[in-house]
C-alpha cells in the first residue's frame, strides 16, 4: 500500500472513530488530557500496524482493542509510578480551565458518569463497550481478549455494581 | 420494579455517550498533530534508508573483527563438544523476533535421548500481550496451544516420549490481528 494512501485511510479512521475512542478512554481514565494523549497514541499505533490488520471489516473492534491495550498499559504504569501520579494530579489542577471547554458532560448525567467512574476498570470497560458503544458480545470478547461467558457474567456484575453506586446517591430513573 | 429499573438504567447508560461532548476544535487540533507525526515518520524512514548503506558497512567491519577474534568462543564450543556450533542450536531454540506476517513458524530438533520432557515458552516483550503459539510433533500432530500467564505464553512439561525424536514445529500467531512488537521464544528439553 502507498504511504499516502495509508495515511489518508488512517486519517479517515480518525474522523470516524476518534470521538468514540476519546470518550471510551476518558470514561476509563477520568482525565481529559490523558484521554487526549492516549487517543493520539492509539491512532499512531493504528498507522504503524495498519498493514497487519487482517480483516478490514473488523477495523472498529481492532481500533478499540488497541485503545484498550494502550489504556490498560497506562493504568498499570500509573499504579507503579508514583511520580506520574503526582504530575498527573498537578496537571489536572493546572488544566482545569481548559478542560471545561474541551469536554462537556451534561449535568443531568454527571451522577451516572461519576458512579460509572467508581467501578473497577474491567466493569467500566465492559459497560462502555456493551451498553454505550453497543458492541456485540463477540466484538467485546475480541477487544478485551475474554471468553464469551466472562463478558456476560462481568457485565451482569458491573450493572449490579453500577445500580448499587447509584442507589447510594439519589439518582432518579427517568 | 427491578426490571423497570434495569431497563431505565440501560437507557440512561446508553445515553451517557451522547451526554459527553468533545470540542470539535480540540478534535481537529489532535488530527493535525497526528497527521504531522505521520509525515515526520516518513521523513525519519527516508533518513533510515539513507543511513542503511553506512550501517551495513559498519556491520560488515564488525563481523570481520568478530571472526578474527573468535578464538575464545571456539575454545568454549570445543569444550562443550559443539565444534560446529549447530548441534546446540538444533537441540534447543531461543529466538528474539518481530511478527511481520500473520504467523511465523520455527523448527527445532528435539532428541528424547537428551530429555523426555520439554518446556516451550514465549515472552511478549511489548505491552499488548498479543502473541500465542501452537506446537506440532514431527508427524504434524498438534501437541497443544500456549496458555497465557500475564505477558508470558507457556506450554510446559510436554512428554516427548509420546511423539519421539525429530523436528518439532512452533507456529507463532496473533489471534486478534498483529499489532507489532518483539517476542522471545524458547524451547528446552530436559
Amino acid at each position: 500500500m502507498q504511504r499516502d494512501e495509508k495515511k489518508n485511510e488512517v486519517l479517515s479512521l480518525y474522523d470516524l472513530y476518534s470521538r468514540r475512542v476519546l470518550k471510551f478512554i476518558f470514561t476509563l481514565t477520568k482525565d481529559y488530557h490523558t484521554a487526549e494523549d492516549l487517543t493520539h497514541e492509539t491512532f499512531i499505533r493504528v498507522y504503524n500496524s495498519y498493514g497487519q490488520l487482517k480483516n478490514k471489516e473488523k477495523v472498529e473492534s481492532w481500533i478499540f482493542r488497541i485503545a484498550h491495550n494502550i489504556t490498560m498499559d497506562y493504568m498499570r504504569r500509573k499504579k507503579l509510578n508514583i511520580f506520574e501520579h503526582f504530575s498527573h494530579q498537578y496537571r489536572e489542577k493546572e488544566a482545569n480551565n481548559t478542560l471545561e471547554s474541551a469536554i462537556m458532560i451534561n449535568e443531568s448525567f454527571q451522577e451516572l458518569y461519576e458512579a460509572l467512574g467508581k467501578l473497577k476498570p474491567s466493569y467500566r470497560e465492559v459497560v462502555i463497550l456493551r451498553k454505550i458503544e453497543g458492541m456485540s458480545t463477540k466484538e467485546t470478547c475480541e477487544i478485551l481478549g475474554w471468553s464469551e461467558s466472562k463478558v456476560k457474567s462481568t457485565l451482569l456484575r458491573a450493572l449490579k455494581a453500577l445500580q448499587q453506586e447509584l442507589s447510594k446517591g439519589e439518582w432518579v430513573y427517568e | 420494579m427491578s426490571n423497570q429499573h434495569d431497563h431505565n438504567l440501560f437507557k440512561d447508560v446508553k445515553n451517557l455517550d451522547e451526554s459527553i461532548s468533545w470540542d470539535p476544535k480540540r478534535q481537529f487540533e489532535l488530527r493535525k498533530r497526528i497527521e504531522s507525526e505521520i509525515s515526520n515518520k516518513k521523513r525519519e524512514r527516508k533518513l533510515k534508508y539513507n543511513l542503511l548503506p553506512i550501517t551495513g558497512l559498519i556491520g560488515a567491519i564488525c563481523i570481520i573483527i568478530i571472526l578474527f577474534s573468535s578464538s575464545t568462543l571456539l575454545e568454549e564450543s570445543v569444550e562443550l563438544g559443539n565444534t560446529s556450533g549447530q548441534q546446540f542450536a538444533e537441540a534447543e531454540l531461543q529466538v528474539e523476533d518481530v511478527l511481520t506476517e500473520n504467523n511465523k513458524t520455527y523448527t527445532v530438533n528435539l532428541d528424547i535421548e537428551k530429555g523426555s520432557e520439554c518446556n516451550f515458552w514465549l515472552n511478549n516483550l511489548h505491552n499488548s500481550y498479543n502473541y500465542k503459539y501452537k506446537v506440532y510433533a514431527p508427524d504434524g500432530t498438534l501437541i497443544g496451544k500456549s496458555e497465557t500467564a500475564k505477558s508470558q505464553e507457556r506450554l510446559y512439561a510436554v512428554d516427548l516420549s509420546k511423539y519421539g525424536s525429530g523436528v518439532y514445529t512452533v507456529k507463532v500467531y496473533s489471534p486478534y490481528g498483529n499489532i507489532g512488537g518483539k517476542y522471545v521464544l524458547r524451547v528446552r528439553n530436559f
